[in-house]
């Protein structure tokens, strides 16, 4: 596989907090930077305290250089009428933004995000291993205002959980 | 996400409470058989950073 994931433990993240700030390129738009280096350091400091399990992806064939991408994962819960339903909670997925909107034919032929999606349903059922799981879940960058990213993730399969279109589910 | 970008500052957003006829629908949703095939069907290699 071209490709690996690099799992960060909490020590590691909080030893490393400046470099991952750093490892990536972020949008070329100052406000959108902003907010995602923010976000990006909100989940750099839950995964610090075992809040949530950060995963970097990196192309082992060199040719696409540095960190391409992250994920954050945690476990959290859902009701449903009056049910808890567990889930596993997609943090962030943050791509480098030298590698945005591409398709990679070395890679799987897929998208950085693609892989990074993949990897979170990957990690469900490693969960899913050990501990009931009913569905991966994200609340969208943006909210539904992101028309883009919204279509993005109902193309790979999630959908809306309620009217309000906020959250996005997917039964695994 | 879990959490949100407002007004300037990273923000949590409290987990879902699902109901009526959107609840049934999460729980009648269909597994997304093809891709869940395709992400079986690799080896995703996993290293401590």
């Amino acid at each position: 596989m071209p490709y690996q994931f690099n799992s960060y433990s909490a020590s590691k993240v909080k030893s490393e907090k400046r470099s991952l700030l750093n490892a990536i390129d972020f949008s070329n738009n100052h406000t959108r930077a902003e907010r995602e280096k923010a976000l990006l350091s909100q989940a750099i400091s839950f995964a610090g305290n075992n809040g949530s399990k950060i995963y970097t992806i990196k192309d082992t064939s060199s040719i696409l250089k540095g960190i391409l991408g992250f994920i954050a994962l945690s476990a959290s819960e859902v009701m449903i009428d009056k049910t808890k339903k567990p889930v596993v909670l997609i943090d962030l997925l943050l791509v480098n933004n030298n590698y945005r909107s591409k398709t990679y034919e070395h890679l799987d032929n897929s998208k950085i995000s693609q892989l990074l999606l993949e990897y979170a349903a990957f990690q469900f059922y490693e969960v899913r291993e050990h501990i009931g799981v009913s569905y991966l879940i994200l609340y969208p960058d943006g909210g539904k205002e992101n028309i883009n990213l919204v279509e993005y993730y109902k193309s790979m399969g999630f959908t809306y959980a309620t009217r309000k279109h906020e959250w996005m589910y997917m039964k695994l | 996400m879990a959490f949100k970008y407002e007004d300037g500052k990273v923000v949590q957003v409290s987990m879902p409470h699902i109901t009526g006829e959107d609840a049934k629908k999460m729980l009648n949703a269909k597994v997304p058989k093809e891709f869940v095939a395709k992400v079986k069907a690799k080896k995703f290699i996993t290293v401590a950073a």
